[in-house]
């Protein structure tokens, strides 16, 4: 059941990368209006940045043609980002945690955008639906 | 993203201006590799004005330190402000680069 006081913004760009700047101020905007402070304001942000440009490049595979959704959630002391797009999906558990001083040592490359969200979030949900919506949920605690 | 390059005393200056992401990292890029491309290798990556920096610019830097490295030069970052500052720490980056808090600083160290 939803709480009394949630307030919910939505925002639906293409996946052009050109975007990014227009989902930061989404974010940015929501989380002023709702009295985040800055620092977790900050987090979110850098966390759905990396989100979109992992949405864009793997499951869009760079079309910017495809549809990315966010519903950015205040509730009580949770802020909640729901990030949802149809391109192609993916299995987080295949996703290891990069060894990062191995990681900045050999140069390597991926993975360290969903290491971020981990460090930079309190939660991060990934599912795969049937009906093809691939579906990120970004959770952190803002008070 | 405005890239704009100044010499001093054969020390290369680029200055960032604006969001370096997945958008603008190529722009960085190829400017960082035209830099090098002459040999030279005592650059300063100048932040003041850079506003937000993804790991998609943690990669360009790292490139470019890589690239320095492999001909016996020197890399420094300067100004980044808190917000872009962070993400070089929380990753563990900022073990790795050579960053001042001014460019006279940046400067001295070469």
């Amino acid at each position: 059941m939803k709480e009394a006081n949630e307030i919910s913004y939505h925002l639906t760009v293409k996946s052009s990368t050109e975007n990014l700047a227009i989902v930061r101020d989404f974010i940015r905007k929501a989380a002023d209006e709702t009295g985040v402070n800055t620092e977790v304001v900050h987090k979110i942000i850098l966390a759905v940045d990396e989100a979109s440009s992992n949405i864009m490049r793997h499951a869009y595979k760079n079309n910017p043609e495809g549809e990315i959704s966010y519903s950015f959630i205040v509730s009580g002391s949770e802020c909640t980002v729901i990030i949802t797009d149809q391109g192609v999906g993916f299995n987080p558990a295949a996703v290891r945690k990069p060894d990062l001083p191995v990681y900045i040592k050999e140069g390597k490359r991926g993975g360290l955008g969903m290491h971020l969200m981990k460090i930079l979030m309190d939660n991060v949900q990934y599912e795969s639906t049937e009906s093809g919506f691939n579906k990120l949920v970004l959770t952190k605690k803002i008070a | 993203m405005i890239v704009s390059e100044v010499i001093k005393g054969g020390i290369k200056i680029v200055g960032l201006n604006g969001r370096l992401d997945i958008s603008t990292q190529d722009a960085v890029q190829d400017k960082i590799n035209a830099l090098l491309s002459d040999g030279s290798a005592k650059i300063v990556i100048d932040c003041s004005d850079l506003t937000f920096i993804s790991s998609a610019g943690l990669r360009v830097f790292m490139s470019a330190l890589k690239q320095v490295s492999s001909v016996d030069g020197k890399l420094v970052i300067s100004n980044l402000n808190d917000t872009t500052r962070k993400i070089f720490d929380i990753t563990g980056y900022d073990s790795v680069f050579n960053i001042t808090t001014s460019l006279d600083e940046a400067i001295k160290q070469f």
